[in-house]
């Protein structure tokens, strides 16, 4: 069972293999964030419940192109910082630059899937491009970045039970960015599960509670 | 003495000097802002929003680091008399003690070169508005996601009348002897604001400094229900 913490609360005492969003302090582990204290199997963390998206290194991230340069792109990735893809990314090869514009690859505006490859300086966050890293979508929603983190680092199951209940291709972004791909119905069936992820501070039974909104939906579409 | 200010043990306004006015909070009441809150404290009513972390490339700005910026402002129809909307001496000075006493609170290594704003609006204001401004901002910045090592509450002491008094009403602020806010990190132990106007002994100053403290741990709970409140309930319907 997860207890809600505050910023500066002891969240466990003792000695813990890892630990994560908490300040160690003696054996005494504090919590540096609103969240959910998750204590055991010799490890101790808090989940954030609000706050930026903060680029973890492996996160798959969806963003928007919002620069194009010869040898780099800039991207949008609903985060206090720009990711950026550099042009040999896509090749994975080191390329000419005098005859090579990204431009001819990516353009303003064009949503991308791709992977946090390294951070430097705390700042600058480098991207890989996904296999398939041109998202087409019909529609883009956001979500808060804390809860499609958790999502994503947790491993649940909400995604694929989202896109096998709706029929529709859905693809989450650590970030907190949603592109989905379906006719109207299958977007608001979606947007409904997604609401249902906004309007929850707490994260457990969130599976349970789309399946709900989601059969009641196919049922009464189909009446 | 003209008119006393302390009568029978009771203050002007009904409370006895170690007495806190009533306090509340809520959070999450800006929907546009990252964080915001809202604080009740006597009869002074200020909102907090934050804004940030963003991007920023201003000369200046820290590289290891978010900046931290405080606007403390007071509405013009938060006084007796219209205030001008101008920022004032005192208005730079309070914003300037606010983020004095939020910073060691916070994480900043964790967003280097970025920018966090602060935002305090005071709607009404009856003495102690920069502790109250603190408590509150304290929140709103919990209710940002900004990662912290504590929560900071605030509140004043003072003398009045020859007496030690806690938490300084507006009339008690201008009339009294002295007037001293103090601002707390108590997981820490440690004080990241203290002001005074007027003057104690060493011993009314140790003897206030403990009253504010204990003060204080009660404000923690306060600040503590707040977040509480929006949090653990599971459900943002009733959020603005």
């Amino acid at each position: 069972m997860s207890k809600l913490v505050v910023p500066g609360e002891v969240v466990a005492k003792g000695n813990f293999r890892s630990w994560s969003n908490v300040l160690k302090k003696g054996e005494e582990y504090l919590s540096i964030f609103v969240g959910k204290a998750e204590v055991g199997g010799g490890r101790v963390r808090v989940v954030r419940l609000s706050g930026p998206y903060i680029p973890k290194v492996g996160d798959f991230v969806i963003g928007m192109v919002t620069d194009v340069q010869p040898l780099a792109a800039t991207i949008d990735i609903n985060s206090y910082v720009n990711g950026y893809i550099m042009a040999n990314a896509f090749f994975k090869r080191r390329i000419d630059p005098s005859k090579f514009d990204l431009s001819k690859k990516v353009n303003l505006g064009d949503l991308i899937a791709a992977k946090v490859q390294r951070i430097e300086r705390g700042k600058d966050v480098y991207l890989q491009p996904d296999q398939k890293w041109k998202v087409e979508g019909d529609a883009v929603f956001y979500i808060s970045p804390a809860k499609a983190h958790y999502i994503y680092t947790s491993r649940s199951r909400i995604p694929s039970k989202i896109k096998e209940l709706t029929g529709a291709e859905v693809r989450l972004g650590a970030n907190g960015v949603v592109v989905v791909k379906g006719d109207l119905k299958k977007i608001e069936m979606v947007k409904r599960a997604l609401d249902v992820i906004e309007s929850k501070y707490d994260l457990n039974g969130l599976y349970n509670e789309i399946i709900k909104v989601l059969s009641k939906d196919g049922e009464s579409t189909d009446s | 003495m003209e008119n006393p200010l302390i009568v029978n043990g009771k203050r002007t306004d009904g409370r006895s000097p170690t007495e806190l006015r009533p306090l509340k909070i809520d959070v999450g009441i800006i929907k546009n802002a990252a964080g915001s809150s809202y604080i009740e404290h006597g009869k002074n009513k200020i909102i907090v929003a934050i804004y940030g972390p963003r991007d920023s490339h201003r000369y200046g700005m820290n590289i290891e680091r978010a900046t931290l910026r405080c606007r403390y402002h007071m509405s013009p129809f938060s006084t007796e008399e219209r205030k001008s909307p101008q920022p004032s001496r005192r208005e730079i000075e309070i914003s300037k003690v606010i983020r004095d006493a939020l910073e060691p609170s916070l994480i900043l290594e964790n967003f280097p070169k970025t920018m966090i704003d602060v935002f305090v609006e005071v709607l009404q204001s009856d003495g102690g508005s920069r502790s109250a401004s603190i408590t509150a901002a304290s929140v709103a910045l919990a209710d940002a996601g900004i990662p912290m090592k504590d929560l900071v509450e605030a509140v004043a002491v003072g003398k009045v009348d020859g007496t030690l008094v806690l938490d300084l009403n507006d009339i008690e602020d201008k009339e009294g002897e002295s007037d001293m806010p103090v601002a707390f990190m108590l997981n820490e132990n440690k004080v990241t604001l203290l002001q005074m106007d007027g003057k104690m002994t060493v011993e009314e100053f140790k003897a206030g400094l403990m009253m504010a403290m204990e003060a204080a741990k009660k404000i923690k709970e306060i600040q503590k229900e707040a977040l509480a409140k929006k949090y653990s309930k599971g459900d943002r319907k009733n959020d603005a």
